[in-house]
């Protein structure tokens, strides 16, 4: 079993009328790549516990030589959101080379004005026991 | 290792919406356009064939609730 300690991303916000002074915000962004046989994206996502899969803007499919009329659709919700059609394909998750698996991923139009991804719950959490630490600044990702 | 950067600075001076290619240690901006495939190939022009996509937020503000 490996483990890897991994510092939050922190952002510098500007202000804002919630937050006047501005403020740090700390999120779990992995950089990775995607793997279509020969074709590659590069991006990067959140570890997000309330997504159900590993999730990325529709506009990937094409980088990755997926066609959206060849692949199978779900229909998803989230925030703000529902009936959003995702596209599913099978694709390999490269952590930056540290570890390769493969995972089913949805493409949604949901994410693209996000412009990352979501590792979610199948694909992703199945894989690692998971530590959120955000007292210590870090989570714990541990393969299973 | 695996940690992502904070690239807020990065992106300070590009239009709201725009698709970015960063190289990939994510320390500077290759290419920007409105469409990912646009940018992908300036990247590809400047000679960098896998980038780092991001994208700049259309919205004000800092909460992201996903």
């Amino acid at each position: 079993m490996a483990s890897y300690r991994v510092p939050y991303a922190e952002l510098q916000a500007s202000a804002t009328p919630a937050f006047p002074v501005g403020r740090v915000v700390r999120r779990p962004v992995l950089s990775l790549s995607l793997q279509n046989g020969a074709k590659r994206l590069s991006c990067r996502a959140i570890v997000d516990s309330g997504a159900d899969h590993c999730v990325f803007p529709r506009s990937f499919l094409q980088p990755l030589g997926l066609d959206p009329l060849a692949t199978p659709v779900d229909m998803s919700s989230g925030v703000g959101s529902s009936n959003v059609p995702m596209h599913f394909a099978n694709v390999t998750l490269d952590l930056q080379g540290v570890l390769e698996f493969s995972i089913y991923a949805g493409f949604t139009p949901g994410l693209e004005q996000l412009g990352l991804g979501l590792l979610g719950q199948a694909g992703f959490f199945e894989r690692f026991k998971i530590t959120f630490d955000y007292s210590h600044k870090l989570y714990i990702l541990e393969t299973i | 290792m695996l940690a992502a950067k904070d690239i807020t600075k990065l992106l300070a001076d590009i239009p709201k919406g725009a698709w970015v290619a960063l190289s990939k240690n994510e320390d500077k901006v290759i290419a920007f356009a409105a469409e990912l495939q646009e940018a992908l190939q300036k990247a590809k022009e400047a000679g960098e064939n896998d980038p780092v996509v991001v994208r700049v937020p259309e919205a004000d503000g800092t909460s992201l609730i996903v």
